[in-house]
């Protein structure tokens, strides 16, 4: 317990160095920041209007504490193109973003583990080459050819699934899953592929340990060697390899948003970045960063789970 | 005298290697008694340690690997029985420890787990009794505070302490044999005595027929009933312990004892180098011509390079002595024999 304190303290000063940053993202840019806002047809009066409601006149230190005093009190600023405040924006749009990042993984973790343990099982057999060639199949193609390829197939052609957008849980299952089934997939892949290969790498170190011998020479069947012994001695890789593509899938998330047109945090982005609404995007980047400590965090704290050498 | 529990009869085992076929074992025979402590000798890379493993059929299958001739156990071969027959004899009926107790217990599971997993597996215990019994065996193997340490994981155990876990996890089924693998070989000497100790307390009060694989002839000497001594996948020869140091045959294992450093030799002579045999260990990538050992052997003529000795009764008064030697017993040149 001391040590998530300690851990959760030091996810302090990481944010602070995140917000420091997200501050100067406008500051820093050549020119006055109104008017890269407020864009190139803009009249002299909307450029004011902007240099007010953001505070630009003001000096910059008052600025960021002002900024940071405001962030302290979870309001992430007010839209320079909706009115809207910021919190409100990434509220809205948040639920598609989180269930397409759960399911791909979800979806990654239940085809790529079992690969994985059943390539270093079978090691140099056709199915071991089979894993290995679909996981460099997978890699090698961008996740939105995947994808269009996949709409085109499965949507156009066969008309199984909706070709864009997204249904909320609360419209029903299956329209939820329908519209969510190419999205993951066609995101996934390359998850999987990464995945299988590293489950395959470090279950083929762990199955040459000599414990494993010695689980041999006690009787046990293929499948409890594989699962008790084996594959607990792998969680640790596995479990990293699975955090840094939570992690990696925050930004994937905004190409699949933009293939599929589904309204997440991925569309938002792209959206503000092109209206150049620099209060919403230093809101998403603030948002994003802290969820990359947290999963950093709870990849750490799982550790000590699998392997009890681990003491915290 | 009863049928031995476990025969291995004419065992062969080659492997595929990317420049030809090794031949570990080639045309290996003995026999282990009921309650009997067999110690199998020689250098590394003679096939001992194959030999052991293939028991169990722990050596990776084909095609990497082919084994010819048969491990009889209670009459059953074990080269031809099936995945799941082995899995049934495998920790229960024949156990095995090997030499690195540091890396061979499960280092994620606590060493209950471990114990208990064969309980219940083979002896279809539950789990509670299955945990109490594996309390008992960390007690009957001299760990204090046995319940306490059951939930200790392998880290929190000394490498002595961890061997004394691998003894009780192969023997908690109560096993006809067990197979040790240079299980001191590891460990440092004061612990390696412990080890040994514990070994043959077992074998009395357990009746467990033990194969002690070792190239500590010091170790077979306390310990064993009979040796058999193996120089590149062959047997060279066989004879209860007491006629083996009283009359090595073989120039082999003369030089075997001749290398181990005496204590109780008196003045000057505690001082001299120690004796080594020769040369090195040859190849097995060949089919032997002549006697396996004739390149590196003192008594070695024209017929030892020409024809492969059969082993056969010496001329000693043990008679269930045997040495795979034309020259046996003739005196090494330069030693007075």
């Amino acid at each position: 317990m001391n040590y998530l304190l300690r851990r959760l303290l030091a996810v302090i000063p990481v944010l602070a160095v995140v917000a420091v940053i997200v501050f100067l993202l406008l500051r820093l840019a050549p020119g006055d920041p109104a008017v890269i806002i407020a864009g190139d047809t803009a009249s002299a009066e909307d450029i004011e209007h902007i240099r007010q409601t953001l505070g630009l006149n003001r000096p910059v230190v008052e600025q960021f504490v002002g900024w940071i005093g405001q962030i302290l009190r979870g309001d992430l600023g007010t839209s320079v193109f909706t009115g809207m405040p910021v919190a409100e924006m990434i509220r809205q749009r948040v639920e598609p973003t989180l269930w397409i990042s759960a399911l791909t993984m979800a979806f990654a973790v239940v085809f790529a583990v079992p690969m994985g343990i059943i390539a270093a099982w079978k090691a140099g057999t056709w199915v071991d080459r089979a894993v290995s060639g679909l996981a460099v199949a997978a890699f090698s193609l961008p996740v939105f050819v995947i994808g269009y390829g996949l709409v085109y197939g499965f949507s156009t052609q066969l008309d199984w699934f909706p070709v864009q957008g997204f249904k909320s849980l609360s419209d029903g299952f299956v329209p939820f899953i329908r519209h969510l089934a190419l999205p993951v997939i066609s995101g996934g892949l390359i998850y999987m592929a990464l995945l299988a290969r590293m489950t395959r790498s470090t279950m083929l170190e762990v199955l040459a340990q000599d414990y494993i011998r010695t689980a041999r020479a006690k009787g046990l069947s293929s499948q409890r060697l594989l699962l008790r012994h084996a594959l607990k001695n792998a969680a640790v890789p596995i479990v990293t390899t699975i955090g840094l593509g939570i992690a990696m899938l925050l930004s994937g998330v905004i190409v699949t948003e933009s293939v599929f047109a589904i309204p997440g945090i991925g569309r938002l982005t792209v959206d503000s970045i092109l209206r150049r609404d620099y209060p919403v995007i230093q809101g998403i980047v603030l948002v994003t960063a802290t969820a990359y400590v947290l999963i950093n965090l709870i990849t750490d704290l799982l550790y000590g789970l699998f392997d009890p050498r681990i003491r915290y | 005298m009863s049928a031995p529990i476990l025969e291995i009869d004419d065992l062969r085992i080659a492997f595929a290697s990317p420049d030809g076929i090794v031949r570990a074992v080639d045309g290996v025979s003995w026999q282990l008694n009921a309650g009997e402590m067999l110690g199998i000798v020689g250098e590394s890379g003679c096939g001992k340690s194959v030999t052991a493993m293939s028991i169990l059929r722990l050596l990776p299958g084909p095609p990497a690997m082919f084994a010819s001739g048969a491990i009889r156990f209670r009459g059953e071969d074990l080269l031809t029985a099936s995945e799941a027959r082995m899995r049934a004899l495998r920790g229960n009926a024949i156990s095995m420890i090997f030499q690195d107790p540091m890396t061979s217990l499960n280092p994620v599971l606590t060493i209950g787990e471990q114990i208990a997993e064969v309980l219940i597996l083979h002896q279809k215990l539950s789990k509670r009794a299955a945990w109490t019994r594996a309390g008992e065996m960390l007690d009957l193997v001299g760990i204090p505070d046995p319940v306490r340490r059951l939930a200790d994981y392998p880290h929190q155990f000394s490498g002595g302490m961890r061997q004394r876990a691998m003894i009780a996890l192969a023997l908690a089924c109560n096993p006809a044999v067990l197979i040790a693998d240079e299980p001191t070989t590891a460990l440092d000497v004061t612990i390696q005595a412990q080890i040994m100790e514990l070994l043959a307390r077992l074998r009395r009060e357990m009746g467990t027929a033990i194969v002690l694989i070792t190239h500590d002839l010091g170790v077979v000497a306390e310990c064993c009933d009979r040796v058999v001594v193996m120089y590149a996948g062959t047997k060279v020869e066989e004879a209860r312990v007491d006629a083996l140091f009283a009359r090595p045959s073989h120039p082999y294992t003369r030089g075997l004892l001749a290398a181990m450093p005496e204590l109780d030799t008196p003045g000057d002579a505690r001082h001299r180098r120690l004796a080594e045999i020769p040369g090195m260990v040859p190849s097995l990538k060949q089919a032997a011509v002549g006697c396996r050992f004739a390149p590196r052997c003192a008594l070695a003529d024209e017929r030892c390079r020409q024809t492969i000795p059969a082993l056969a009764p010496t001329s000693g008064e043990h008679a269930d002595h045997f040495a795979a030697c034309f020259r046996a017993h003739e005196p090494l040149p330069g030693t007075a024999a």
